[in-house]
């Protein structure tokens, strides 16, 4: 036994001493490690993406995977690229929208060393982890749905979003209802850190401006039986019910809520946010969807001066429209890439992926603005879109539109 | 008073669920003293055959990929109508529809036992519940892989038309919860007679009661077994499916906490105890909508969780068991 | 039968001193006796296990700056993972393998860590500001250790009285209660769903991490670069509670109050008959087994930086019984391979896919996962089956007197394993 102890302290000594060696050795070697392999005329630099791919809320996460693709694909054939001599390649982090996830998917895009950026990711709880990762190396992260308000008062210089905050899309939502003549709502959460979040910014506004909530209710994850919440409302009989919460019931359930309630006759509308603004939605609560109301950040894209462009070469490449929060990844990967190309064109290729090059990175990404998919893409002070819109849809016929009675900012 | 009513039927609709999957825990543990974790899987697994067999009778769709790659298939074609608009068409379908999901979950729950159960039969009870935890998570999987993660269970089209029944004042109920709780009664009384009538639920008897000596009156423990096994999870396909008829979806791991809810039932009635497990079932449908009713739903299934804890704590033998002593 | 004759003796003439005086002091339950029978069965150690040991732990210490330094990061966060599984994973050998009873809801005890740790610390950090910041980790760790302990005992109090099964599904519903309070922020603890710890909040850094950050570095070349980045960091300070929590449990296990569990684990009643006090001894395993919980609970919440009620699914609880089911009840090199093999080979192959695979990688990665948990299922039936004692099995620790031994009258026992090869399985 005593021998056993020994061993450990050994091989704990040894350790200390490979510890003590590499601190010495630290200092001619710091700068060794950053040089890129540049093989000839071009230099590839990788744009991290982090998002749920193959599990979790993968219809947030595969879209905006193949847009931040279809933004390096046209960045590298773009004159930029071709002059500069860069080049970009995405590497995938799939973070299965499980926060326990996060180090492990943020510290392999880290471990790329021509890393300049990264994409992501889409779940607030995700981003907040996997950000500390980010945000200890210094490289830029740009979330395209996270829409957790708190996420940009973190202190973290690199973190930006293109999407609006739950804080804003709250407020909007109550504006719109209160717009379209309701004055009582049933509140509804469905156990998300999502939907949480937006049910609280919600229920600020709304009692701000003189609405009044009948019922405060929260359904549990993974639950399917809303008979009791149903008669709750029905007992309540509000104008709206609003549901902060996301459509599928492995993350929330509102196509299944939507269902219940109108089955069980209650005739006011669901109003949610852009957790339930998903064609997924429709087809999973069925006809019992038509009339529900849901804000979303940005406008409809095809609106935007940018906009059809996107779509026609989104459907092209991939074959299938682009949806959810497809657009705001694309912008996002778009700021990095014409961060990468001003730090390029100032400081050479070769600073580019060094810390001072990401450093410079991030500053440019938070003065820079460009017109983007969605709408002029640029960040104040705190990260967030400087140029938020909110629109109002419902659902006609089966499908999304704008909400005709809602004008749009 | 109103409101009290409809979570009433809201409750008694879920609790004739919770109390057919009740009854498969409380027959197997009746006769093996196992608690049949993998039952909750028979309940998931009845839902998605439902889903399966439901479609191939009244989806235009999917009969047509279906005829495409299996010819002889296409006569569900001209069916397809039939079924889902006329009022015989859809009792036709509704009966093949719970026939089928019964009949092959009953043979998948025979050859769990066959082949997960019985080579426990002799070790450490404690064996055979790590066999059913590994059997459940396998089967959820299996599922997930084969099928799919969710499903969206179509909605026929004659009960989509079907308007709400009113009863008093604005109380109504749908006609799909009038659906299951008439049909889960008609199955509870039918299985109570079974058991206390025939001479198959006789044999069944005995062999709770004393498996060595019901083998030695004559009586196959096996086959006594197996039909146990098959009844069993029939019970849980037809509750399944009728949540997926209710709910619009079925999920690869909706039976967890149904499962545990109407474990809860059976252990709240005495568990082994057919009659208790029924009411265990209603009695715990109905505290759940109550409960989320005047409470919050949010809190409900701690609410269920609780009064399991607390039953086995002080009360191990449920309402309607004895207490018993353990044998040493 | 010579190579273990030896040690048997010894242990059953402890037994039989333990049985006479009965009680144990509550200082040598926690450590065991260390003195004494640190490594009694260590008596016929071969120098060459001891060499492999030593191989083992020289190749665990030198593996992250390999990883680090080649840039397979993914790789070394998914091994924290890990080892705060098997940390995990021992505390619930303790209540399974050692005393016998079936826990269905370990995550409860993993979550009350974690978010004890959290909760404390913030407050700590002011209390002891900037200079002393490294000493928050330890602290809360600990803390949350005694926390999660406390909880143990309090479940332990209603739960003694009853039977095996019973008590599994007990523990799954508390596993569950605790998940579900979390999530709805009592007292405005928690936080709910948004998670710990919240708005402008930031965990303070872990001892000596600042430091070793800032001036660990070494870079061989170009494709060689090592730091000592938080997921190293985390790597060797769970590797570390790992190997102390090993020499932990081993010690416990060897001690007066291991070997009333044993007895217990073999027929509860003949134990209480000889004098081993049973409820004591049940108490102490949900205990300690609960420590270790609130210790790896701490380092999770820490790792990660911060915490939300996500993690903590049934399923995951699932995985860690499926851990020590299958590596080996009561066993502990068991537990050690049973997590290696569960949790390490499906991220070896996802870390494979995702960096030697590129697109097709993301496909395979899901894959894995879904195979993981059929395979983990499967392979619990078929153990259960074929091979009750797991891959590894425990070393019997009484010599059965008439062959077989053990009863296969299996109605009456709530023993998961037998010491003895299983008799009559068919009989």
């Amino acid at each position: 036994m005593k021998r056993k102890l020994r061993f450990i302290l050994a091989a704990m000594a040894a350790l200390a001493l490979t510890f003590a060696l590499v601190a010495c050795d630290g200092d001619n070697g710091g700068s060794n490690g950053d040089t890129n392999g540049d093989n000839g005329d071009t230099t590839t630099f990788a744009i991290g993406f982090g998002g749920p791919i193959s599990q979790g809320a993968v219809s947030f996460g595969q879209g905006a995977l193949n847009a931040t693709r279809l933004a390096v694909d046209q960045a590298n054939a773009s004159d930029e690229a071709r002059d500069l001599g860069i080049q970009f390649r995405v590497v995938e982090g799939d973070d299965q929208s499980d926060p326990s996830l996060a180090p492990q998917v943020a510290g392999a895009l880290i471990s790329e060393r021509d890393l300049v950026g990264v994409v992501g990711h889409f779940n607030s709880g995700v981003t907040d982890p996997a950000g500390l990762v980010y945000n200890e190396h210094g490289v830029v992260q740009i979330s395209y749905g996270s829409t957790r308000p708190d996420l940009t008062h973190m202190g973290r210089e690199n973190f930006f979003r293109t999407c609006a905050t739950d804080a804003l899309q709250g407020p909007t939502a109550a504006d719109s209802a209160w717009e379209l003549g309701f004055r009582t709502a049933v509140l509804i959460d469905d156990s998300s850190p999502y939907g949480e979040g937006l049910a609280a910014a919600f229920k600020e506004q709304w009692e701000e401006i003189g609405g009044e909530i009948l019922l405060e209710e929260r359904t549990a994850q993974q639950e399917s039986d809303f008979a009791p919440v149903v008669t709750r409302v029905n007992a309540a009989d509000p104008d709206f019910v609003f549901f902060a919460g996301t459509y599928d019931s492995s993350s929330g359930a509102g196509a299944l809520f939507a269902r219940q309630l109108k089955d069980g006759g209650v005739e006011a509308p669901m109003m949610g946010g852009d957790g339930i603004q998903v064609d997924g939605f429709i087809t999973e609560a069925g006809p019992q969807s038509e009339g529900t109301i849901a804000t979303k950040p940005g406008m409809p894209i095809e609106d935007m001066p940018e906009g059809a462009a996107f779509i026609s070469d989104f459907e092209a490449e991939f074959g299938e429209a682009p949806g959810g929060f497809d657009a705001f990844a694309f912008d996002a990967a778009n700021a990095i890439i014409n961060a990468v190309f001003e730090v390029a064109e100032t400081d050479g290729v070769d600073s580019v992926a060094t810390p001072a090059g990401r450093r410079a990175i991030i500053e440019v990404v938070a003065g820079n603005e460009f017109p983007g998919v969605t709408g002029p893409v640029s960040f104040d002070e705190n990260g967030d879109s400087a140029n938020p819109i909110v629109s109002t849809f419902l659902v006609y016929d089966g499908e999304w539109i704008i909400h005709p009675d809602v004008p749009t900012p | 008073m109103e409101f009290f009513v409809q979570l009433l039927i809201d409750g008694l609709t879920l609790g004739g669920m919770y109390a057919l999957i009740a009854l498969g825990f409380t027959l197997v543990y009746g006769i093996l003293l196992m608690i049949n974790f993998a039952h909750a899987e028979m309940f998931m697994t009845g839902g998605f055959i439902g889903y399966g067999v439901l479609n191939l009778l009244g989806s235009e769709s999917t009969i047509a990929t279906v005829s495409d790659t299996l010819p002889f298939m296409s006569f569900l074609q001209s069916t397809q109508p039939f079924f889902t608009t006329t009022a015989v068409g859809f009792i036709l379908m509704m009966l093949l529809t719970f026939g089928i999901s019964a009949v092959l979950t009953g043979l998948l729950g025979i050859t769990i036992e066959r082949f997960a159960y019985r080579p426990l039969r002799n070790s450490p009870r404690l064996c055979a519940l790590i066999s059913a935890l590994g059997m459940s998570l396998f089967l959820q999987n299996f599922v997930l892989l084969a099928v799919g993660h969710r499903m969206v269970f179509p909605t026929p089209e004659f009960l989509a038309n079907l308007d709400a029944v009113p009863l008093f004042g604005a109380i109504r109920i749908a006609p799909i919860d009038l659906i299951i709780f008439i049909t889960c009664l008609v199955l509870l009384f039918t299985l109570d007679r079974f058991v206390s009538k025939t001479k198959l639920g006789k044999a069944m008897r005995a062999t709770s009661q004393d498996k060595d000596a019901a083998g030695l009156m004559g009586i196959n423990i096996n086959s006594v077994i197996a039909l146990t096994f098959f009844i069993g999870p029939a019970l849980g396909a037809v509750a399944g499916t009728f949540f997926g008829l209710k709910y619009g979806v079925v999920t690869f791991n909706m039976g967890l906490f149904p499962g545990i809810k109407a474990f809860t039932a059976a252990v709240l009635g005495g568990i082994g105890n057919l009659r208790g497990a029924m009411l265990g079932g209603f009695l715990i449908g109905v505290l759940e909508a109550l409960a989320s009713g005047y409470i919050s739903i949010a809190y409900r299934d701690v609410i269920t969780f609780a009064i399991l804890i607390l039953i086995l704590i002080f009360r191990p033998g449920g309402l309607l068991g004895e207490s018993v002593v353990e044998k040493v | 039968m010579t190579n273990t004759k030896n040690t048997s003796n010894n242990t059953t003439a402890a037994y039989e001193d333990q049985a006479v005086k009965g009680k144990a002091s509550s200082a040598e339950a926690i450590f065991g006796n260390i003195a004494k029978p640190m490594f009694s069965r260590g008596g016929n150690k071969s120098p060459l296990k001891t060499a492999l040991t030593a191989l083992l732990l020289v190749f665990l210490f030198a593996l992250p700056i390999y990883l680090q330094g080649m840039g397979e990061a993914l790789l070394l966060a998914a091994l924290v993972g890990i080892g705060l599984y098997v940390i995990l994973a021992l505390g619930l050998n303790i209540v399974v393998g050692y005393a016998g009873m079936l826990d269905f809801g370990r995550m409860a005890f993993y979550a009350v860590g974690t978010y004890a740790a959290i909760i404390l610390a913030i407050p700590l950090a002011n209390l002891l500001g900037d200079s002393l910041e490294g000493l928050v980790f330890p602290l809360v760790m600990v803390a949350a250790g005694l926390i999660a302990a406390f909880v143990g005992w309090l479940l332990s109090l209603p739960v003694m009285r009853l039977r095996g099964d019973y008590l599994a599904i007990v523990t799954l519903g508390f596993g569950e209660i605790v998940r579900i309070t979390i999530q709805n922020n009592p007292f405005g603890l928690t936080n709910g769903l948004l998670g710990l710890p919240d708005r402008g909040n930031v965990l303070a850094s872990p001892p000596f991490f600042d430091w070793l950050r800032d001036n660990v570095y070494w870079a061989l070349g170009n494709d060689f670069f090592f730091t000592m980045t938080r997921n190293v960091y985390w790597y060797y300070m769970v590797l570390i509670m790992l190997i102390v929590a090993i020499i932990v449990v081993r010690n416990q296990d060897n001690s007066r109050l291991g070997r009333s569990w044993a007895a217990m684990r073999e027929d509860e009643v003949a134990a209480s008959a000889m004098g081993v006090n049973v409820t004591k001894a049940k108490t102490w395993a949900f205990v300690l087994g609960a420590f270790w919980g609130g210790i790896a609970g701490a380092c999770f919440g820490f790792f990660l930086g911060g915490i939300s009620p996500e993690p903590f699914s049934f399923l995951n609880s699932v995985i860690v019984l499926a851990i020590v089911v299958i590596g080996g009840m009561g066993s502990i090199p068991g537990v050690l391979v049973g997590g290696v093999l569960i949790m390490g080979f499906p991220e070896l192959v996802r870390w494979f896919a995702m960096n030697h695979l590129g697109q097709a990688g993301g496909d395979i990665q899901s894959m894995v996962a879904n195979f993981r948990n059929l395979f983990l299922g499967l392979l619990m039936v078929v153990m259960m089956a074929v091979r009750t004692e797991g891959i590894i099995p425990m070393k019997p620790k009484f010599h059965k007197l008439f062959g077989k031994g053990k009863s296969d009258k299996g109605d009456h026992t709530d023993a998961v394993v037998g010491a003895a090869p299983k008799g009559g399985a068919g009989s």
